[in-house]
């Protein structure tokens, strides 16, 4: 019984660290952060294959004229 | 101290970091995205199915030679498969049915599972029988749920029922570092591609997902704002933040610079659970695989559904983009994958 009591406050402890260094993190402004993610995928969506197919996907179905 | 004390320091704490997490809020990813073009027309479709799992498919994993796959089983089996061609590679039968978790190594020469064993395994793929060169990497006091090399063939990161992700070595089999911190099964898994090595995310039944320092073994930063089991978990590809699929039937987009939520997608329509998450190469496409079987691809920058795409006959419940990002690959309850591209 004790020793379950024991690793309550044990856990408690820990959660109460946690959360103590949490507050101290240093944070940005969405602003900055959000347009950096638009800009991410700006910079990377003209070589996005699930947006912009490329003719030889290796999973697409070979053209029957390649079979001949 | 006393339990009480405690448990009250810990309400305080958690107000102030609430209030700390709101400063500095000064604008909204869906406003700032307006003015984008949005998604007129997404043309995916299945382009393979493979067959071959006796029971519900329940992980897979791509190599990153963009070619082959790992999946897992409800069945006990591990398949390997050639993706090109839909040929399986390698069968290899476990010691457990609900064979959760699995992993294709860096290199592509070994591939790391487990599940109700609470063990993760990792087989060598050369070997002539790969059953027979089984090594044993960790134990866990409950099922394993998640496995991934952490950035070479030498260490696996897990995360498993007992609430806890544990790094080992692989060679040892030493626990290098566990991480505690969740208050319910873990359930998914991803280490950041930007700070590889030194990051990683845990999602789980607790409803958060906790971002981790690998080398103090710290939760850094904490996010519980889904209302049910987080089932999956994936970083956008800056590494700048990761999205999460829940039980709650939404997505959630969360920064790690801001420490914030800043996208939700779901939708009233959308009433079943999120099991597995993952964005397109650009990071604008998200593919969510739900319970009701259908896999929802989302814009991530208007918070909106662009295609539901249609083929499996039972819940999705893995998924992942090639590394190259020419396709994705679903699992489902009805024990097939497919490719859509």
């Amino acid at each position: 019984m004790s020793s379950h009591r024991e690793e309550q406050v044990a856990r408690l402890k820990h959660e109460l660290e946690d959360l103590s260094r949490q507050c101290y993190f240093q944070r940005l402004k969405t602003s900055t952060t959000i347009s950096e993610i638009i800009q991410y995928i700006n910079s990377h969506v003209q070589e996005d294959p699930l947006l912009n197919p490329v003719k030889d996907n290796p999973f697409n179905p070979k053209k029957s004229c390649e079979l001949l | 101290m006393e339990e009480q004390d405690l448990t009250g320091e810990i309400e305080t704490l958690k107000k102030k970091l609430a209030e700390e997490q709101g400063k500095l809020s000064d604008a909204d990813l869906i406003l700032s995205c307006q003015k984008i073009e949005p998604i007129t027309q997404v043309n995916i479709k299945v382009r393979k199915v493979l067959k071959g799992h006796q029971g519900k498919v329940l992980c897979m994993s791509w190599s990153q030679d963009k070619r082959h796959l790992v999946s897992t089983s409800h069945d006990g089996k591990l398949l390997v498969w050639d993706a090109f061609t839909t040929n399986k590679e390698h069968a290899i039968s476990m010691a457990t049915t609900w064979v959760m978790a699995c992993a294709y190594s860096p290199s592509g020469q070994f591939v790391a599972c487990g599940g109700l064993d609470n063990k993760c395994s990792i087989y060598p793929l050369l070997e002539e029988e790969p059953v027979t060169k089984k090594r044993l990497v960790g134990t866990h006091t409950s099922y394993l749920a998640c496995c991934q090399f952490n950035t070479s063939d030498h260490q696996v990161l897990t995360g498993s029922g007992d609430s806890t992700c544990v790094l080992w070595d692989v060679e040892s089999g030493q626990m290098i570092q566990s991480f505690h911190g969740h208050a319910g099964d873990v359930q998914a898994l991803d280490l950041s591609p930007s700070e590889s090595g030194r990051v990683f995310v845990s999602a789980g039944c607790d409803r958060a997902a906790n971002v981790w320092d690998m080398r103090s073994g710290q939760c850094v930063q904490l996010f519980d704002s889904h209302e049910s089991d987080v089932n999956s978990v994936r970083f956008y590809p800056s590494g700048d933040a990761f999205v999460t699929g829940s039980d709650d039937a939404s997505c959630r987009l969360f920064d790690l610079r801001t420490d914030r939520e800043v996208a939700v997608y779901k939708k009233e329509s959308v009433l079943f659970g999120c099991n597995a998450v993952d964005f397109s190469l650009s990071g604008r496409l998200l593919f969510a695989g739900y319970s009701d079987y259908v896999l929802n691809v989302w814009d991530v920058l208007k918070a909106k559904r662009v295609a539901m795409l249609y083929g499996h006959e039972n819940r999705v419940s893995c998924l992942r983009v090639v590394p190259d990002g020419t396709a994705v690959c679903t699992g489902s309850w009805d024990t097939t994958l497919r490719i859509w591209a």
